[in-house]
């Protein structure tokens, strides 16, 4: 954790708290609408001092149940506690949610209570007696409604004037029979302080009675699944075709940086080098234009308040083979890349559940291995309608769900079942998503992937650039160089498991340099195939065609119908990914359970497809 | 002896969709309780049993005007 913050945003899931953050402290942070999507906590300055102010995951009270609630536990009772706490509370919630209050109390933390959605309130033709509530609770209390800036200025100030010198008791457990008494103790409470009133306000439609309308719909038991397929058919059909142009464009970009610093000085060691960071800097940022609209998308479904209801309705089908509704958003985002859809499992409150998730995500098709199967499904489907193809790779999409589904199936009767899953899902009334708050979380979590991600991709490309260049740096050609690399020489070192699947040393080539990124298969196979097949030093043969000539010693074609599927196979289930493994090596916390997906995914998508190349010659 | 064990309780779950009913009880393993304690279900509350998710997924609650998604083993915690 390492940073000392002086202030403590606290509150249940769904309360403000980020809203609220953002508005004390103008950082980058967000709001957010799906309980429990606030991981880690954020820091940022309170506005106009020098009081750093942290934004903490949802709690329900000081008895923590999942990983979340702990991390906010450990923040408030650890080594480096906050020396005041903003209790962040939701007006509409008050009786349920004055239960935290209370135990907070009880620890003596100097507290100050900030309400929000006291619009809300107004909406429901009630009204809140603040000064009566602050009495009653002993600590002062703040009305922070977004539609209510004085509210923030009125917090500020407050929290300006100097904390009480007090020490903050580790909570004691609160048995069920005192959170029973409390619980009636503080309905008599809210009930005292809230005001229904009629005058208050007209009779348009309030956001509850939207909430209801639009729920019969999307809840529905038939429709609701509808609407859900359309509404994920369209987020992850954006996620590809709105971003294949950028992506296209970042690449390029890095390509041309990289050929043009290596014509520099041809040859050179330090022009290489600098041509090899430039690679490597594309192979971070070609997925970042559609990482970031994977998050547009998902930021617009949580603070709309749908990504809770999609959670409850996938629940049950993906409860069948051990996993939850929790799992939906990291499985989607597995789609675009493993490695936000690794961080985004921290939301699953469940031990086992969330295990199973981390498993399963880097079987989920990937955008990496689209540069891969397009290749291959153009060769197979060589001169025939473009239909084809198109849907061979809908076939490929599915057929990574099942496997996921597969693994997890046995993975969930194989390993035993630890204390039960829990699902309790708070279903938050529908509001319009704030576009400029929604863009702030991309950019947040754009940021953060790149600096979770970043590093590890670097050095991993980096190193398979050193692997695919030396020892012979200044062949003249780059596919000399390629052949004569280390790389080179573990892909013929690993010739004879290559021709079981129908491939050669070429074909191994290929692979080896597929672990610094997926996409970087197409490129290596280029440059061995023309090494092989152009002994005229004509190398703009297009690589389908090179395919097509490419032969074995024998003669025989190397690149066949039964191949290519053997390959793809191999795309399909093989983890390559070596950000990916560094990434789940962080979130499974040690390197065992890694180390067994790396080995079982790549010996089981060796066995499958030399399995796959075996029944086609039959 | 409880004494809440004597009263005649049917599980939630067995009302017809769009019931409002009194809780009597809410009984299950320990952290399930408090959780659920701790979210405003109590003997004696009165809740909405809105619906359920397709395929037999969460049963949706309302409690204290907040609408809330159980599984099923959640769900028969609760007795009206």
């Amino acid at each position: 954790m390492g940073v000392k913050v002086s202030l403590a945003l606290v509150g249940p899931p769904n309360s403000g708290k980020t809203t609220l953050f953002n508005a004390l402290t103008g950082s980058h942070s967000r709001p957010v609408n799906y309980p429990g999507s606030t991981v880690d906590y954020t820091v940022g300055t309170l506005k106009g001092t020098t009081t750093s102010v942290a934004d903490t995951p949802g709690i329900y009270s000081l008895a923590p149940k999942s990983p979340e609630e702990f991390v906010t536990l450990g923040l408030l009772f650890g080594d480096s506690r906050p020396s005041r706490v903003v209790l962040v509370l939701d007006a509409t919630q008050l009786s349920r949610q004055l239960l935290l209050a209370r135990q907070l109390i009880e620890t003596g933390y100097p507290l100050v209570i900030a309400l929000t959605m006291t619009d809300l309130l107004g909406e429901q033709k009630q009204s809140i007696d603040l000064p009566a509530l602050s009495k009653s609770l002993g600590v002062p209390v703040i009305a922070v409604s977004a539609l209510a800036p004085r509210g923030v200025s009125a917090l500020l100030k407050r929290l300006a004037l100097p904390s009480p010198e007090k020490n903050a008791q580790a909570p004691v457990p609160w048995t069920t029979k005192r959170i029973e008494f409390e619980q009636r103790e503080l309905l008599k409470v809210s009930a005292s302080v809230l005001t229904s009133s009629a005058e208050l306000q007209g009779n348009a439609r309030s956001t509850a009675d939207w909430t209801r309308l639009i729920d019969r719909w999307l809840l529905h038991p038939f429709f609701g699944l509808l609407f859900f397929a359309a509404i994920m058919g369209t987020l992850f059909t954006s996620v590809f075709w709105v971003s294949a142009p950028l992506m296209d464009g970042v690449s390029g970009f890095f390509d041309w940086l990289a050929s043009q610093s290596i014509a520099l000085a041809p040859g050179s060691l330090g022009a290489g080098f600098l041509g090899g960071i430039f690679l490597s800097l594309g192979a971070i940022l070609t997925f970042v234009p559609q990482i970031m609209v994977l998050f547009v998308g998902v930021t617009l479904l949580e603070d709309s308040g749908y990504l809770a209801r999609a959670a409850t309705l996938v629940d049950r089908p993906l409860g069948s083979v051990g996993l939850g509704g929790r799992a939906f958003v990291p499985l989607l985002s597995g789609y675009a890349c493993a490695i936000p859809a690794m961080l985004a499992t921290r939301s699953i409150n469940h031990r086992r559940e969330r295990w199973l998730t981390l498993f399963i995500i880097p079987l989920m098709s990937c955008s990496a291995r689209l540069p891969v199967y397009s290749l291959l499904l153009s060769f197979i489907f060589w001169g025939e309608p473009a239909w084809k193809p198109g849907i061979a790779l809908t076939g490929i999409y599915f057929a990574s769900l099942f496997m996921g589904a597969g693994v997890a199936a046995i993975l969930n009767k194989i390993v035993p079942a630890d204390s039960a899953s829990f699902f309790i899902l708070e279903i938050p009334l529908y509001r319009a998503p704030l576009l400029k708050s929604v863009l702030k979380t991309v950019m947040n979590r754009t940021e953060s992937y790149l600096r979770k991600a970043g590093p590890a991709i670097l050095v991993f490309s980096l190193l398979i650039w050193f692997g695919t260049t030396f020892p012979h740096y200044d062949a003249a050609t780059s596919s000399e160089k390629l052949e004569a690399s280390y790389i080179g020489m573990v892909g013929r070192a690993i010739d004879p498991l290559m021709s079981p699947m129908g491939g050669d040393w070429r074909t191994g080539v290929a692979l080896v340099s597929a672990f610094a990124a997926r996409e970087v298969f197409v490129a290596a196979l280029s440059l061995v195939l023309q090494v092989s097949e152009s002994a005229s030093g004509d190398t703009s043969e297009p690589l389908l065609a090179s395919m097509q000539s490419a032969t074995r010693l024998d003669g025989t074609p190397l690149f066949t119908t039964a191949s290519a599927l053997a390959l793809m196979v191999f795309f399909l289930v093989a983890m390559q990914c070596m950000s990916t493994f560094a990434v789940a090596r962080r979130e499974f916390g040690g390197w065992r359970y890694p180390l067994i997906q790396l080995v079982g995914y790549n010996l089981l998508a060796y066995a499958l497809a030399v399995a796959t190349y075996q029944i086609c010659l039959l | 002896m409880d004494g809440r064990t004597n009263i005649a309780k049917s599980l939630l779950t067995s009302f017809p969709l769009g019931s409002r009913v009194v809780l009597k009880a809410v009984e299950g393993p320990g952290v399930l309780v408090e959780r659920l304690y701790e979210m405003g279900f109590l003997p004696g509350e009165s809740v909405w049993l809105k619906g359920r998710a397709p395929l037999r997924g969460p049963w949706i609650v309302e409690v204290r005007g907040a609408t809330i998604a159980l599984r099923a083993r959640e769900a028969e915690c609760l007795w009206a």
